[in-house]
């Protein structure tokens, strides 16, 4: 590579999506506590700054353009940062989602202690997660998701809690252990063909009738290293018990960085690292689709039972990400576009909800659900926006999540897994079982006599403090929206569906 | 040329409403009138001649709207009976605490229950489906008592369900068309049984034939009268349309060896649908509750309903004249019983002062419920007699003489319904609300008006003038009430049901719900014991006595050295 090349703007602007969250965020390690201002200035700054550059990236690949950035790391295993149309996708949805939760997060930790070092590893976290979406290989891609675990720890046990400290510890063994397997997987793999760029269609094809026992435990490993992030049964458990975290950090792992990073991983290890071809050849895909749809079916059922408002929602997200990794594991052209789709869905339906239910605890001090009665009368557009997530969940057109579904269900109809659309069923059914009590309780319960168990903000314009209201309406309205008008070009679904003409070769 | 964007706005004039509603405050009088505005635009899209407009960027193949009859007469009368409705909610709801959530869901499942008729695609059918089905829970449940609650678990149980088996079976359907969503593409497409028989109950759970019906007795009396006459009146057509939409007939001659056909099910479907009849005859005479008495009508109307639809898959030469046959039937019956529903709420809510009064309240509601008997110069002969022509061809005369019977059932049921609504007027004191009446006056006359109104239907009301037509359609309402009479007179009293008996369904829709909040699975989690693990830590320090570090390293090494030798050959 010429140095012309390497400074050319095509080259500089991945890694500097990545600067532009990891620079301010080391800054504001650095800002005293008391000063407030200057740490939401660093912080709102590095957003824009970055809006701005993924904005420029996602014109250019439009268009056509290739963003390549490189630099030598190990032997036969270069540092690869590649803007493609798929990174493009995670990266919009954690840039834009991160703008939401970094507004929440100053509203939500007003007044609170060290602020400076959540803040900080707050940016860290949204810059490991960028950086796993643009990485171009596999080596980059364990690299950064391996500083992804390490960043989101300190926000786990942020509260410092006995609680918040015991979750973390559970939090740090299984993402730990996870990160080691797919090490080993990687490294497997790197053996036997060392670590070439991610491409559409994998590079594994030529090596399945000689390889083939390596490369299927290379995946099995791989998977299960993913499988701990994306909440796979039995690695899921680590997530309903980091909701101790404070809302904006459950918004964000849960969303966008940690249970998405591991859906990505399955993602770009399914199409771009062995292709679809591949895997049908080495039937690796057909356990996985199994492990997906008993994740969605059981992490329902044992959401049912949660009565902590936050710990349904996450045995809801175990089972909702397990949506992306059912649609990947289907290998047909629509059930991934339902995949690739259902990531940003469902991180933008998510967020919704685990903003909403910070906005109930933190206003009215509303933990469990039977709390919630009479809730729409006292915050009325809380409870909106929570009942657009909560319905789209459950997968009600016109919101996003119908879309997801049906691109699912259409997929799997399309390979003849038929049975994959009871799957749907039962699940919309028991989102329907675990989601509609709580809107019912809100819109229709009466609010108790005695009076909620706090009440603050009341002095306030709304019904909470605005920085806490506006990104849950904005999250809300984005869901409904992009379900709406998904048929347009700029819908996720319009640039999923542009995605997997690369990755089918349609 | 009048634009196709008319269409857009048929569904969004509630929405928009809606804003209003939850911005401006609550005021009986703008409820009204933003409870009947918001219809207006689809009336008068369905009197102009509108092409269809294409909405690619919703969806691929979205499109709304149709410049077909039954679309635009469907759509016409939906909106009308909404608006009436809507204008009577406005004031009979004036005192209602919580009037801005009842408009809010009343206009949620309007836009719905209008964008599902001028729907030409499968998802646009799809989503005002499922806005009308869920936010009708809401008026369902609007009075808040426990039955109220109970009955609209019980809906709200069986609409999620419903919705759901409607997904799956249309995500078959559509993929049996090739991605096609067009509903005019469909009668091409294969079909099997497994999808039919999901569209049939998924649609049918919420178009309440027997043995579906179960939650349409139980909600109705619930809902205030208002709703109940939307639901009835409108929204329960939607299954039936959705039925006619989604399974059409095939018109190809099939290769020989298929297996099964819709055809097949076409006899089997009629038969329930005429069981329906009956059954929601039997079932409703015995009830006391007004509301019930009219929900169980309903029942016994959503059967001849059905009966038509599973007639066109047997004759699909026939289909155009069966379509209109349908619409006819479907708004003679929607005006009627709207009509009767609200006569519920207004016999109730007032006594009527002079004479005059109660001689024009007792013939007004004598129109609706002697048109749903099919009683001459009313839209119920208009609709009998078609359906009766379409009987003539000999395949289907075996029918013919259920039908008459059911027509002197259906006598019987309304000259209930009618006994036990000016029994209403017992309870209570008060002056009868004048704008209440007069709304519910323009409803009444809507059966014999609208035979004059509609050219189809004129045509055939011409044809029923004949005197042996005439006797066709009075002889069974003359035996009904003839039979009606000898009962009042003998004081026959129909035996009194338990409530626990009546609905033995909301004891298992209790009985779901409690099931389901108990722990189902156990969980299943990988536990970090870390004691357990000190403690072999522990034995294994103390078993090697001090060279432990070196142990450790060796067993490593060993384990790289066992790993290696059995991932390099594969590599080499």
């Amino acid at each position: 590579m010429t140095s012309a090349a390497f400074f050319s703007y095509t080259s500089l602007l991945p890694p500097l999506i990545i600067l532009s969250s990891l620079i301010p965020g080391l800054l504001i390690f650095a800002t005293p506590e008391a000063a407030t201002r200057q740490r939401v200035l660093l912080n709102l700054s590095g957003i824009a700054l970055k809006l701005i550059l993924v904005a420029f990236m996602l014109f250019g690949v439009s268009q056509g353009q290739t963003f390549r950035f490189e630099l030598p790391f190990l032997p036969g295993a270069p540092l690869v940062l590649h803007g493609d149309s798929l990174a493009l996708q995670f990266v919009t949805l954690s840039s834009v989602l991160w703008l939401a939760t970094t507004i929440y997060a100053i509203g939500y930790l007003e007044g609170s202690p060290l602020r400076s070092r959540f803040f900080g590893y707050f940016s860290l976290c949204v810059s490991a997660t960028v950086g796993l979406a643009l990485a171009g290989n596999l080596i980059t891609f364990v690299l950064f998701y391996e500083l992804l675990t390490l960043a989101t720890f300190p926000l786990v046990v942020h509260r410092g809690t006995p609680q918040a400290l015991r979750a973390g510890r559970v939090y740090l063994a299984y993402t730990l252990g996870g990160g080691t397997l797919l090490l080993m997987g990687v490294a497997m793999l790197h053996s036997v063909i060392s670590t070439p760029d991610f491409i559409p269609g994998g590079y594994l094809l030529a090596l399945t009738s000689e390889h083939s026992f390596v490369l299927q435990t290379a995946f099995a490993l791989m998977i299960a290293g993913l499988g701990v992030k994306a909440a796979l049964i039995p690695l899921h458990s680590w997530l309903p018990q980091a909701m101790v975290a404070p809302a904006p950090v459950s918004a964000l792992l849960h969303a966008v960085a940690v249970v998405k990073a591991g859906a990505f991983g399955i993602i770009r290890v399914v199409y771009d690292v062995y292709g679809a071809e591949a895997s049908a050849v080495l039937t690796l895909t057909q356990p996985l689709l199994w492990l997906a749809a008993a994740t969605i079916i059981y992490a329902s059922i044992r959401a049912l039972q949660q009565q902590d408002i936050k710990r349904r929602l996450a045995f809801s997200t175990v089972s909702q990400v397990s949506y992306i990794t059912l649609g990947v594991a289907l290998l047909g052209p629509l059930a991934a576009i339902g995949a690739i789709v259902h990531l940003v869905h469902q991180g933008l339906m998510k967020v919704t909800l685990f903003f909403c239910a910070g906005n109930f605890a933190e206003t009215l001090g509303i933990h469990k659900v039977q709390e919630m009665d009479g809730l729409g009368r006292r915050m009325p557009w809380s409870m909106a926006a929570f009942t657009i997530g909560a319905l789209g969940m459950i997968g009600v057109p016109p919101i996003a999540g119908f879309i997801s579904k049906w691109y699912l269900g259409m997929g799997a109809l399309e390979v003849g897994q038929d049975w994959v659309i009871w799957i749907l069923v039962g699940s919309a059914l028991l989102n329907a079982a675990y989601f509609l009590p709580l809107i019912y309780r809100g819109w229709f319960g009466k609010p108790p006599v005695k009076g909620w168990p706090e009440n603050n903000f009341t002095d306030r314009r709304f019904e909470t403090h605005w920085m806490l209201l506006m990104p849950a309406l904005f999250t809300a309205l984005l869901s409904l929206l992009v379900g709406i008008f998904a048929g347009s070009v700029f819908s996720p679904l319009g640039w999923s569906e542009f995605i997997i003409t690369q990755e089918f070769a349609l | 040329m009048i634009s196709e964007f008319l269409w857009i706005t048929v569904p969004l004039a509630p929405l928009m409403a809606l804003l209003l509603v939850m911005v401006l405050p609550a005021s009986e009088k703008l409820a009204a009138l933003f409870l009947s505005v918001s219809c207006v635009p689809a009336l008068v899209v369905s009197w102009l001649m509108v092409a269809a407009i294409d909405l690619a960027m919703l969806w691929d193949g979205a499109s709304w709207g149709s410049e077909q009859l039954i679309v635009r007469a469907l759509l016409a009368a939906t909106a009308l009976l909404w608006a009436i409705a809507g204008a009577y909610a406005g004031f009979s709801q004036r005192h209602d605490a919580h009037l801005k959530r009842f408009c809010i869901f009343w206009l949620i499942a309007l836009s719905g229950n209008l964008l599902l008729i001028i729907a030409q695609d499968a998802l646009s059918f799809y989503v005002g489906f499922s806005m009308m089905s869920l936010s009708a829970y809401g008026l369902v449940v609007h009075n808040g008592t426990s039955s109220a609650r109970r009955a609209g678990r019980l809906y709200l149980q069986l609409a999620v369900l419903g919705e759901v088996l409607l997904l799956a079976g249309m995500m078959m359907r559509v993929h049996a068309a090739d991605g096609s969503l067009l509903f005019a593409e469909w009668s091409y497409a294969p079909l099997d049984p497994l999808a039919a028989g999901l569209l049939i109950v998924g649609l049918g759970l919420k178009a309440g034939f027997w043995p579906l019906h179960i939650w349409l007795p139980v909600a109705h009396p619930a809902a205030p009268a208002p709703a109940s006459a939307v639901l009835s009146g409108a929204m329960i057509k939607a299954g039936i349309f959705g039925l006619w939409l989604f399974l059409p007939g095939q018109e190809i001659t099939l290769p020989a060896d298929t297996l099964w056909q819709l055809r097949d099910w076409s006899n089997p479907v009629m038969t329930v649908g005429i069981i329906s009849a009956f059954f929601g005859v039997v079932a409703g005479l015995t009830r006391y509750d007004t509301k019930q008495v009219l929900a169980y009508s309903s029942v016994s109307q959503m059967g001849y309903l059905l009966f038509i639809v599973a007639m066109s898959w047997q004759l699909p030469d026939q289909k155009e004249a069966l379509a209109i046959i349908l619409v006819i039937y479907a708004i003679h019956h929607g005006f009627a019983k709207g009509a009767l529903f609200l006569a519920a709420d207004l016999f109730k809510s007032g006594r009527a002062g002079s004479a005059m009064q109660i001689g024009a309240m007792l013939v007004l509601l004598a129109i609706p419920a002697l048109a749903l008997s099919g009683m001459v110069f009313t839209s119920g002969a208009v609709a009998k007699t078609s359906l009766k022509s379409l009987l003539d061809n000999p395949a289907m005369s075996l029918w013919l003489p259920w039908l008459q019977a059911s027509a002197v059932a259906s006598t019987l049921i309304l000259a209930r319904a009618y006994y036990l609504l000016v029994a209403l007027q017992e309870k209570t004191d008060k002056p009868v609300p004048i704008k209440q009446l007069l709304i519910w006056a323009a409803l009444c006359v809507m059966p014999i008006l609208l035979p004059w109104l509609w050219p189809t239907m004129r045509e055939v009301l011409w044809q029923t003038f004949a005197p042996y037509k005439l006797f066709e359609a009075v002889w069974p309402v003359l035996i009904g009430l003839s039979v009606a009479a000898l009962a009042m007179r003998w004081r026959w009293r129909p035996p009194r049901i338990p409530a626990h008996l009546q609905h033995p369904f909301l004891a298992l829709s209790l009985l779901l719900k409690r099931r389901l909040n108990k722990a189902l699975l156990p969980p299943l989690e990988l536990e970090f014991t870390t004691t357990s693990l000190r403690t072999l830590e522990r034995r294994w320090n103390r078993y090697w006595q001090g060279g432990t570090v070196n142990r450790s390293a060796a067993l490593l090494v060993l384990f790289v050295i066992v790993a290696a030798l059995v991932i390099l050959p594969g590599s080499t």
